[in-house]
C-alpha cells in the first residue's frame, strides 16, 4: 500500500530513524522523572532567571513583570497553578490547563515568563 | 514557459498556503507548553512548487519566494511577531532540509515532505528554547518528531496528488 503512495526504501529508513531517535528522547525523559511524580514547588523565571520559587500547597497569587514589561498573574490554588490573567497578545498562557505534575511547564513567550514545577 | 501562468499559479498557492495557515491557527499546538508552534500543514503549497520543475524553471527560487510571502502575509493578518518569528525559522530550515534532500535524489516526494516537516517542528522547538533561555524545552522534542512526521506525510500524499493532477 505504502509503495503504492510512492514512498521508497529510504523513506522508511529516514522515518525510522526519527523514531529510533524521537522513542530515545522519550525514554531519557521518563528517566529523568518528567512523567507524573507529585510536584512540591513552583519556580517562576523570567527571560531563564529564577525570579521566585514557591510551594505548591499555599493558595496564592502573584502578579509577575515579564521581559518586556508585560503582566502576568500566576495562580496556585487547590495543589494547581495556571496563569490567570496576562496582556501578552495571544494569551496562550492563560489558555493553558493549570498544571499539578513535577516537570510541567507553563510558558508566556511573549512575555518570557516559564512557570516550572518541580 | 508562459509567465502569466506561472505567476498564476504562484499566486493561487499562496492564497492556499494562507488558508492552511489559517486553519492550523485554530487546531491545538502539538505541545501546549510550547506556545506557537504550528504543525506545518502550510508547507503543501512550498513541496508542490518544489516538484513543479514543467511550469516552474527555476523551482527553488519560486519556492522560497512562496514560503517567505506565505510566513509574512499569514504574520500581518492573523499572529503576531512571536509566530511569526517562529513560522519564519521553521520555514527556512525546512526549506534548506527539503532542497538538500531533493537534490540528494535519495528519498521520494513523501521522504522530502518528511524531512521538511520534522526539521520545521525542530528548528521553532529550538527557536522558542533559545528565546525563552530554557534549554529544558528541548526534551519535548520527541512529541515534534512524531507530529513532524505525521505533518509531512499529510503534506507529501496530498502534494503527490496535486502533482500527478497538473501532470495529466
Ligand atoms: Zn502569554
Amino acid at each position: 500500500m505504502l509503495k503504492r503512495i510512492g514512498f521508497t526504501r529510504n523513506d522508511l529508513i529516514l522515518v525510522a530513524a526519527l523514531l529510533v531517535f524521537a522513542a530515545f528522547g522519550a525514554w531519557r525523559g521518563v528517566n529523568i522523572g518528567v512523567s507524573s511524580a507529585v510536584a512540591e514547588k513552583v519556580i517562576i523565571r523570567v527571560n531563564g532567571e529564577v525570579l521566585t520559587e514557591l510551594p505548591l500547597d499555599e493558595d496564592r497569587e502573584l502578579g509577575v513583570t515579564g521581559y518586556d514589561g508585560g503582566f502576568n498573574v500566576v495562580t496556585i490554588t487547590n495543589r494547581e497553578v495556571y496563569i490567570r490573567e496576562a496582556d501578552c497578545p495571544d494569551l496562550l498562557c492563560v489558555k493553558h490547563a493549570p498544571a499539578s505534575e513535577r516537570g510541567e511547564l507553563i510558558v508566556c513567550l511573549p512575555h518570557r515568563i516559564a512557570v516550572e514545577l518541580e | 514557459m508562459n509567465r502569466t501562468k506561472s505567476l498564476a499559479e504562484m499566486g493561487l498557492l499562496i492564497a492556499v498556503a494562507l488558508v492552511l495557515s489559517r486553519i492550523e491557527s485554530f487546531l491545538p499546538p502539538p505541545v501546549p507548553s510550547v506556545p506557537g508552534i504550528k504543525l506545518g500543514l502550510a508547507n503543501l503549497p512550498t513541496v508542490i512548487l518544489l516538484y513543479d520543475e514543467r511550469r516552474f524553471p527555476r523551482p527553488y527560487i519560486s519556492a522560497i519566494t512562496l514560503s517567505v510571502s506565505r510566513v509574512l502575509l499569514a504574520g500581518f493578518m492573523f499572529s503576531g511577531l512571536w509566530s511569526t518569528i517562529y513560522a519564519l525559522s521553521g520555514a527556512a530550515v525546512s526549506f534548506f532540509i527539503m532542497l538538500l534532500c531533493k537534490l540528494s535524489k535519495k528519498l521520494s516526494l513523501i521522504g522530502v515532505s518528511i524531512a521538511g516537516g520534522t526539521s520545521h517542528n525542530l528548528a521553532q522547538l529550538a527557536i522558542a528554547a533559545f528565546v525563552m533561555a530554557e534549554p529544558r524545552l528541548l526534551s519535548l522534542y520527541p512529541v515534534l518528531i512524531i507530529s513532524g512526521i505525521a505533518a509531512g506525510f499529510l503534506v507529501g500524499i496530498t502534494a503527490r496528488l496535486v502533482d500527478r493532477i497538473l501532470c495529466s
